[in-house]
């Protein structure tokens, strides 16, 4: 098991009002795997990847990523521990503005102290389609492209975890089929670990194991009896 | 810190060139700020130091006598130099003497300094310019300018005034030597020292010391004697000196609560300034990257890592503007204001750079800007990764709910918007308000000093008086003409005062006399001497002698009748001038003694106690009758201040009688001032067919005594003092000029920047329905907050410069500052002028597709 989440808990509090956005989840996501989580907006999705992540912090409840609690660690440590171990793709791209696609995806591994494997590098930029681009800066790249940019940079670390929020949310249908196909093979070829939210019921129909969240609760789990 | 910070560094300021360059400008200004306040701050304390020390004739920090030791003065020198904190000692002795050949008036009689070694004289500002330094006792070095007959060889004979023997005595001496004194003080020469001559030449010996530092002499020379005290005679006592020249030397005394309060009030108010500027700017070029920061956070940077990445952007950008703001800074502060401010006392004083001035410019700087990023480092830290890649804006101050069912109009969407951001309005009204206090402040300033100045000038146009010119020689080799000594030596003819009566361009003119008479003392003044001479370490010179003995030397003066209404007897507690308005002055029968001063052997200062008091007498067997005293507490030059801009070096003692009592006194006196006034507008005239009849005419000529008329009075004064005025405004201005510039920049910054990331908030806006004129309006109104903020100011600041130079100086000078003025039209015009441009901005580009930015 690579991800076990025991009790997890968001409540956002806003002067006298509360919201709670998540509400004693657990989840347990098996080494290989490649799960979506769909859900109305609101419902909690987002929250649930943000803490699974370590982006958040849970009112309550912990997130086990191969046996290491992430919120029993420092803030400083769980970055190290994010950069090295996960990886993320957002709806919209989020790369860095002033570095080109190669920059943008060694930086965490020179955020590391490492020293990006060259060929390593451009075998991963060629396999995303995106080698001819390496040298472009992010806003003279299609959204498609920054996206698997995005997703390159999620990758080079060699993360444990991939975990993707709405990936293709900012993609006409054609690219997104694309990127999601991409994510598919990444699992299957490379084994890699990756959790999608989306709130596209076709894509996440493509996925082996569905989780449906409505109003902070997981209702369904097309993997139940794991969790 | 990995190689990826620094390339990460040089690629996000590379792509923010715009960003960057105006950081970069604003830690230009900033060291241009720093630079000019300390260049001017620095000269002033070093000028005034390099002055001291001329005056009192050495460097040296401390001096301590050998009398009250049971040690030799060469055992003394040992046990001194071997302390820790002495860096240098050296034995000198100072012996009051005159060439016995030449000068048989004992008041010509100058130091001879008795010194141990050659390298003492650069200490004294003495350079050798031909010979040898004395090498036996019987050896002497003369000052190049007192002697210049003479030549190295040459046989001389000199009396010494100190020391044991009685009357002085006299030795002859070979020349090996001369030298040019650079101090303001009168030496003959420079002997070498011998313990054999201690007691018969000199009264002793004193070790003169360098401490390592010049902080707190004061407390390293107690401590010295207190190590010392173990040598002490029995009932001795050691009686160390400090030489005050060094400004540091009661640096103690100096750090007053009021001293401080000043400091910290002025960089407070300059570290303000250059702190609004680069906060104003750099932080919110940060609050702008905090997503990216974010984002950071997100993919793996640590909080040191952001930390480590905008303290290296922060050094990058100063590693290269502060150098272009140093250059600026030592252009514009040192070279261009600092001569301008230094020679506002009317006197160009000697200044020189420190490369200290910039490395503390640089060092504040550079502290200024990694300061201002501190807040922004702090919201960073707090920043959760996950709200960097939400969507939502990022996290702001909640909101208090209002209760309010108005539709909101124009200027309350802009009272809104300014209270959303209170921090970037807070900066922006400071900075501008700021600027033009500064500006009124600098406006008051110079408007008291004006008032207090003229308060106190002279009532005549001109005035004639016969002075001596004596040339000063600073340290870095520039002469310097100083025209202050006249004497009541100098008679202007009759020819020239008939010549002047017959000008068509004089209104109106008056003379003033003056006898000199050998008076009769009194026996308070005698026992003032004789305390005096009991607590000096020096013999008194023969004038003071007669003085306690009840022969004094003095100098009546005639003053026009209608002119002794303006004789100044004293000050009021606000240092205004009290003025003669008693009667008794003019019976005949009553004098008014307005002080003198003996000079003394041992230097330039003097006893300044020669008075008659309230009951003595003026009584002289030169004089028809006695005077009964009226006592005033001013010195001679002061009590005719008004009347005369030349004022006279003190007498040994200085009366004044009205002319109408005077003239029948000494009817044959000669007139040694002419006071003038021309007829309106005919100035000029009457100063250049002045300065043609007294052309040319020279009193009395010897080899460095050249009495000429002077031709001086209130229209110098106006000038000199426009001249101080215009240092102290310029000055004032380009410092105020600079705050100005940080407050428009703040300004300008503020608004562009809050306007290019509302511009979505705009659209909206339109979208539901803002017309553009209330667009417009609204814009308006959000920028006019630092025009508001300098017009609050300006009414403020002109009220309290007003009341504080009234409660201070009695003056008032009216508050408002046609600079000041300037300023906040400046304030409103570029307000005006970004409220423009930041329309332009806004609807540069169509409502759509501002709808569509993040």
């Amino acid at each position: 098991m690579i991800i076990k989440a025991k009790d997890l808990t968001r409540v956002y509090e806003n002067g006298a009002q509360s919201l709670c956005a998540l509400d004693s989840v657990n989840l347990s996501v098996e080494r290989g795997e490649f799960v979506s989580v769909v859900g109305t907006s609101g419902s909690g999705k987002s929250t649930l990847l943000h803490l699974l992540g370590g982006l958040d912090r849970p009112t309550r409840g912990s997130v086990a990523i191969d046996g290491a609690e992430l919120y029993a660690m420092k803030p400083d440590a769980l970055t190290v521990f994010r950069r090295r171990y996960i990886g993320f793709v957002f709806q919209s791209y989020n790369l860095i503005p002033g570095l080109n696609v190669w920059e943008n995806v060694t930086l965490p591994l020179g955020l590391d102290g490492i020293k990006a494997d060259r060929d390593e590098t451009e075998s991963l930029l060629s396999s995303l389609g995106i080698y001819d681009k390496r040298f472009s800066m992010p806003s003279e790249l299609s959204g498609g492209q920054q996206q698997r940019a995005a997703i390159a940079r999620a990758l080079a670390a060699k993360p444990h975890v991939l975990l993707a929020d709405e990936p293709t949310g900012n993609l006409d249908s054609k690219t997104g089929l694309e990127v999601m196909l991409l994510l598919g093979k990444l699992n299957e070829e490379l084994s890699q670990t990756i959790v999608m939210i989306t709130h596209n019921e076709e894509l996440a129909q493509m996925t082996a194991r569905r989780i449906r969240i409505e109003d902070g609760r997981i209702v369904s789990d097309s993997g139940e009896g794991r969790s | 810190m990995s190689g990826v910070i620094p390339r990460l560094a040089l690629k996000r300021l590379s792509s923010h060139r715009l960003r960057t360059a105006v950081t970069a400008f604003a830690v230009v200004l900033t060291s241009v700020l720093y630079m000019t306040v300390l260049s001017i701050a620095w000269c002033i304390a070093d000028s005034v130091q390099l002055s001291r020390q001329l005056a009192t004739g050495s460097d040296f920090h401390a001096q301590l006598p050998q009398s009250g030791f049971a040690l030799t003065p060469t055992e003394l020198l040992r046990r001194v130099g071997s302390s820790p904190d002495v860096d240098e000692a050296y034995i000198l002795s100072f012996s009051g003497s005159f060439r016995s050949e030449f000068d048989t008036d004992a008041k010509s009689a100058r130091e001879i300094v008795l010194a141990d070694r050659e390298s003492v004289m650069k200490h004294l500002f003495l350079k050798k310019t031909k010979g040898r330094f004395p090498s036996a006792p019987d050896e002497i070095m003369l000052c190049e300018e007192v002697y210049p007959g003479l030549s190295v060889g040459d046989r001389i004979g000199f009396r010494f005034m100190t020391g044991e023997a009685a009357g002085g005595r006299e030795l002859e001496l070979e020349v090996c030597g001369f030298f040019v004194s650079d101090a303001d003080f009168d030496l003959n020469g420079v002997m070498r020292w011998d313990e054999t001559l201690d007691g018969e030449l000199f009264s002793g010996a004193d070790i003169m010391i360098s401490f390592h530092s010049s902080i707190d002499i004061e407390g390293q020379l107690d401590e010295l004697e207190e190590s010392l005290s173990q040598y002490l005679e029995p009932g001795g006592k050691a009686s160390g000196t400090v030489n005050y020249a060094f400004l540091g030397a009661d640096i103690r005394s100096f750090f007053t609560a009021g001293n401080i309060a000043l400091i910290i009030m002025i960089t407070a108010v300059l570290f303000f300034a250059s702190f609004l500027l680069i906060y104003n700017i750099y932080s919110i070029a940060l609050t702008q990257d905090m997503r990216t920061m974010g984002l950071l956070g997100v993919i793996g940077m640590t909080f040191r890592q952001m930390r480590a990445l905008i303290t290296l952007e922060g050094l990058m950008i100063s590693a290269a503007a502060i150098p272009l703001g140093l250059i600026a800074g030592y252009f514009i502060g040192f070279r261009a204001l600092t001569p301008v401010f230094m020679s506002m006392s009317g006197e160009e004083l000697p200044y020189r750079f420190n490369s200290l001035i910039a490395v503390i410019s640089g060092g504040l700087t550079l502290f200024t800007l990694l300061f201002s990023a501190t807040r922004p480092i702090r919201r960073i830290k707090k920043l959760t990764p996950v709200q960097s890649v939400s969507e939502r804006p990022l996290p702001t101050k909640r909101e208090r709910q209002r209760g309010s069912m108005n539709s909101p109009s124009p200027l309350k969407l802009a009272a809104a918007s300014i209270s959303r951001s209170k921090g970037r309005t807070a900066v922006t009204a400071l900075s501008a308000a700021l600027s033009v206090l500064l500006f009124t402040v600098v406006g008051a300033i110079s408007g008291g000093v004006r008032e207090y100045i003229l308060r106190d000038m002279g009532m005549f146009d001109f005035e004639t008086r016969l002075e001596c010119e004596v040339e000063k020689i600073y340290a870095d080799g520039r002469r310097v003409t100083d025209t202050s000594r006249a004497d009541f030596n100098g008679v202007i003819s009759r020819q020239i005062i008939d010549g002047i009566e017959k000008l068509d361009s004089l209104s109106e003119i008056h003379e003033i006399r003056s006898a000199k008479v050998t008076a009769k003392g009194s026996s308070r003044l005698s026992e003032t001497i004789r305390a005096y001479r009991d607590q000096s370490s020096y013999k008194l010179s023969d004038p003071l002698i007669e003085a306690m003995e009840g022969s004094i030397s003095a100098v009546v003066v005639g003053v026009p009748d209608e002119l002794c209404r303006y004789i100044k007897v004293g000050e009021n507690e606000r240092g205004e001038p009290v003025y003669y308005d008693g009667s008794e002055l003019y019976d005949g029968r009553h004098v008014l003694s307005v002080g003198g001063s003996i000079s003394q052997y041992s230097g330039s200062s003097g006893f300044n106690g020669v008075h008659l008091y309230d009951g003595d007498l003026l009584s002289s067997d030169s004089m028809k009758r006695d005077y009964e005293v009226i006592y005033c507490e001013v010195y001679g030059s002061a009590a005719l201040r008004r009347l005369c801009v030349l004022t006279p070096d003190f007498y040994e003692a200085m009366f004044i009688l009205p002319m109408s009592v005077f003239s029948e006194e000494f009817p044959n006196a000669e007139t040694v001032t002419l006071l003038m006034n021309a007829k309106e507008g005919r100035e000029k005239e009457l100063e250049s067919e002045v300065e043609k009849i007294v052309d040319g005419y020279v009193w009395f000529v010897e080899p460095k005594n050249n009495y000429e008329i002077r031709l001086r009075g209130r229209i110098d004064e106006m000038r000199e003092l426009d001249e101080r005025l215009t240092a102290i405004n310029l000055t004032g201005g380009v410092l105020c000029g600079i705050i100005l510039l940080i407050g428009v920049m703040n300004m300008v910054n503020s608004s562009l920047t809050s306007v290019i990331h509302r511009r979505r908030e705009y659209a909206m806006l339109e979208a539901v329905g803002m017309t553009e004129k209330q667009l417009r309006l609204m814009i308006i109104f959000e920028n006019a907050v630092g025009a508001i903020a300098a017009l609050i100011a300006l009414t403020l600041g002109s009220v309290l410069s007003r009341a504080v130079v009234i409660a201070s100086f009695g003056i008032d000078a009216g508050g408002l500052s046609l600079s000041a003025v300037i300023a906040l039209a400046v304030m409103i015009i570029v307000s005006a002028a970004v409220s423009l441009v930041s329309f332009y901005i806004i609807s540069e580009l169509p409502v759509t597709q501002r709808l569509r930015e993040e």
